[in-house]
């Protein structure tokens, strides 16, 4: 109510900018009644969602009355004030800026003649180390240096090129800092104290010798650095870059998803190309928002997704004992065979929390139906029911196991199961338990990046689950599977005809998805796998943390 | 064991210098070793940009624009590469032409040394034209003026020599009436395309050093496969040196770009870790 009076009381005043007059609110910046006007400005280190320093001085303006030339980004507008921002003067000044930069970053390809024909050709297959031109960096693509020679028409650099010859920084985990490249515009040192507060990184050294880094150039894994990424996403030149992700260029698509890691359910976008996940990262507007991300999130989704290790084919045991390669029909088909030997009360489910309330809730029906209800949860290495009727007695009895959770049944919790004769893998990798003599089938299923469907995070609020890339060979979502294998059964009790159809059952059954317990923040495991074991860097980034008594994740 | 004895670094150009004394005595200007940095990495060629057979060492120039030559990029002086064969390749065929051209540009500017050398053994005027973006960017160039008759530099932001690139330097040359009897290129692919170029008009002999996509070198899996004047070579056992002026440079181009995606994802799963902490965890284990 407070800041709804306040907006009210606020005065609009009118200034002039470029002879049109605009309206503002007092406390604006020049430069942000032009942004909200339409009127473009360029700038290197102003954003709209960080506090502005005025380092770059690429968006000085003309004001009316006033010496020289303001910055906009820190020049207070006011009443009646009259600014010129594009004139052929000034455009020559900001030439004369961006020359200066340039001639501190690796700039020749700017102005080589044989640029275009480079980057189409050369470009694609060099992954250099050491950048020494725009053709082999990785921010080509998006780089802000770039735009604004595009901008300014800048044809050459009068000055030198000073190359300032640090050394590479790529010991840390996921993150490779190449700080010749580096512009000094103070972003990532702003989003990092200003907006997140952690203070990982500050401007070292002086004069020539000024560079971004943490305190005593240690790595930043064991300094205060959470691995959040804020910098990189600001960084307006390829200086700062996540090393798995930073080689594909431009992505084919961007999809908004939401990050089912662990209960708290982030929304992230996740960049594709070749059909396969290449990087996830903020909303691009919201990149430098007050808001950090967990390691897990930011980092690990390719590795662990694309993992060479992932399930692709249904398989199922020959009488010989080894596993076959087989289609869906033939696997669904043996599938219901075993399941229809067993009565319900001798087949047990394996339910997950890292899957989405429409597979959950199939798996429900199916054990509603098939199973005698009896479906249970494995949290913290201990089995808990889904419903406190049922209790480990059961156990004792249960012959087949249908299974969503191979690798978070240990020795210990399958020693319960006393007269278990078969178990049914439905998984995302290959597990001990699916090479195990007990197992019969193994059905490929997807991770959450490539379903479409909802999830219930903290608080009850339920998210969106979208498709972003392809799954690996055939896998199927959870929900899919279950349906398929739940109609070729064929009991008429099984309601369960199409994906609709789930949506609308499960907001007539809330508390079957009420049931699901929730995924502690600082799980380190995806459907029972550690992530550590397909993301080698982040088993490096534990390592680190723990041996400096840090907590792992935020 | 393929002792490391000397490395340093020159812009992503990283000398490698190897213990491999078989090769040493055996090798030629314009051949080439395949080299692996540990047990399971990438089989990668690189040019033998110099030798000393009685100290049974040959020197490497490496780029690093991928996974393995990253791992090679980090490893140091006492570490030891997994494998290193060679030499292969068919050996650049030197005699007196009278006046040779040797262009090189990246890890080419070392490559063409041991050419230079022979042909000025040979008895050959040699004028070398070797290019970068920088004038920090030239390494190796006391001993290539030694075996050169003239050194010519281009760079592209014009801070050393010509502003461009050989190319230019060559349309210069034969804008002033300068006679080139052979000319030989080693580089990026892009450069080796545009130099050909260059060296047409005057129907000038040109060699160009191939660098496709190579997996055995011993022309047995066939991906190191150009067109040259329309019929197909391997660059291992026919090459690497072709006529510039026959190549089908628009399938060289797409044939190198072929495992962009893999080699993109490849870096997904990367982790770095020091070999030397490696071998010391690896000897614990051991016990």
């Amino acid at each position: 109510m407070d800041k709804l009076a306040k907006r009210n009381e606020s005065t609009h005043e009118v200034m002039t900018i470029n002879g049109k007059n605009v309206s503002f609110t007092s406390g604006e910046t020049i430069l942000d009644v032009a942004r909200r006007s339409g009127i473009y400005i360029p700038t290197l280190c102003a954003r709209a969602d960080l506090p502005s320093t005025g380092s770059c001085r690429l968006c000085l303006v003309k004001v009316e009355g006033m010496r020289g030339y303001a910055t906009s980004c820190t020049t207070p507008a006011e009443k009646g004030m009259v600014v010129i921002t594009n004139s052929p003067e000034i455009e020559k000044l900001r030439r004369g800026i961006l020359e200066l930069i340039l001639s501190e970053h690796p700039s020749a390809c700017l102005v080589c003649p044989t640029r275009e024909t480079c980057e189409k050709f050369n470009a694609p297959s060099s992954k250099t180390g050491r950048v020494t031109g725009c053709n082999m960096c990785p921010n080509r693509d998006t780089c802000e240096l770039r735009q604004l020679v595009e901008y300014l028409g800048l044809k050459d650099i009068r000055y030198p090129i000073l190359y300032k010859g640090f050394p590479l920084e790529r010991d840390d985990p996921f993150m490779d800092r190449d700080y010749n490249l580096c512009i000094l515009c103070g972003r990532c040192i702003q989003v990092c104290q200003e907006n997140l507060g952690t203070s990982a990184i500050s401007f070292v050294q002086r004069g020539h010798d000024t560079k971004v880094g943490t305190s005593f150039e240690k790595l930043h894994v064991d300094g205060d650095c959470r691995f959040c990424m804020h910098c990189v996403d600001v960084c307006p030149t390829g200086a700062l870059s996540v090393r798995g992700s930073k080689w594909y260029g431009y992505p084919d698509t961007e999809t908004p998803v939401t990050c089912i890691l662990c209960e708290r359910g982030c929304e992230l976008v996740v960049d594709t190309k070749w059909d396969k996940v290449m990087g996830a990262h903020p909303v691009r507007d919201m990149s430098a928002g007050k808001r950090e991300y967990c390691v897990k999130g930011r980092c690990c989704f390719p590795a662990l997704f694309n993992s060479p290790e992932r399930l692709k084919y249904p398989a199922m045991r020959r009488e010989d004992g080894r596993f076959v390669y087989t289609d869906w029909d033939t696997a669904v088909k043996n599938v219901s065979d075993i399941v229809s030997k067993y009565n319900p009360s001798e087949i047990a489910l394996l339910s997950s929390s890292h899957t989405t309330d429409e597979s959950v809730y199939a798996f429900h029906e199916f054990a509603r139906v098939y199973a005698d209800s009896n479906i249970f949860y494995i949290v913290n290495d201990r089995l808990t029911f889904s419903t406190i009727e049922k209790s480990d007695e059961i156990l004792r009895d249960i012959k087949l196991l249908f299974t969503l959770e191979a690798n978070s049944l240990t020795d210990e919790i399958l020693s319960n199961f006393n007269s278990l004769e078969r178990i049914i893998v439905q998984d995302i990798f290959p597990s001990k338990l699916s090479s195990s003599e007990k197992s019969c089938m193994i059905l490929p299923t997807t991770v959450f990046t490539e379903m479409d469907g909802t999830k219930t995070c903290a608080e009850n609020r339920r998210k969106i689950v979208s498709k972003a890339a392809k799954p690996p060979g055939n896998a199927i979502p959870d929900w899919e599977i279950i349906l398929k294998i739940g109609n070729e059964l064929g009991d008429r009790s099984f309601k369960i005809n199409n994906f609709r159809n789930i949506q609308n059952l499960i907001l007539m059954h809330p508390w079957v998805i009420a049931a699901v317990p929730m995924v502690p923040k600082d799980s380190l495991l995806y459907r029972g796998f550690p992530i550590a074991d397909f993301v080698p860097d982040l088993r490096k980034y534990i390592e680190h943390r723990l041996k400096g008594n840090k907590e792992v994740l935020f | 064991m393929f002792e490391i004895v000397e490395k340093s670094e020159v812009f992503n150009v990283h000398k490698i210098v190897v213990k491999a004394p078989g090769i040493a005595r055996a090798v030629r200007a314009g051949q080439f070793v395949i080299i692996m940095g540990a047990e399971y990495s990438e089989r990668i060629p690189v040019t033998v940009s110099d030798w000393d057979a009685a100290a049974g060492t040959i020197v490497l120039y490496v780029l690093e624009v991928g996974i393995s030559t990253l791992e090679l990029a980090r490893m140091k002086v006492g570490d030891s590469l997994f494998a290193v064969t060679g030499p292969l390749g068919v050996p650049s065929e030197i005699k007196n032409y009278g006046t040779v051209v040797l262009g090189g540009g990246c890890y080419g500017i070392g490559g063409i040394y041991p050419i230079a050398k022979a042909c000025k053994e040979a008895g050959n005027k040699v004028i070398s034209i070797i290019e970068a973006r920088y004038k920090d960017m030239f390494y190796n160039e006391k001993a290539l003026m030694e075996v050169s008759d003239k050194l010519l530099y281009a760079t592209s932001d014009g801070s050393k020599g010509t502003k461009g690139k050989v190319e230019d330097v060559v349309y210069e040359m034969l804008e002033q009436g300068q006679k080139i009897d052979q000319a030989f290129f080693m580089g990026c692919t892009q450069m080796l395309e545009r130099c050909s170029e260059a060296t047409r008009s005057n129907s000038i002999p040109t060699k160009v050093a191939l660098n496709s996509i190579m997996l055995d070198g011993t022309g047995m899996c066939g991906a190191c496969r150009v067109s040259v004047g329309g019929q197909i070579k391997f660059a291992c056992v026919d090459g690497p040196e072709f006529d510039g002026h026959e190549v089908d440079w628009n399938e060289l181009h797409s044939r190198k770009a072929a495992y962009a995606e893999q080699e993109t994802g490849v870096y997904q799963s990367y982790s770095h870790e020091c070999m030397a902490e490696k071998k010391f965890k690896q000897e614990l284990e051991r016990g």
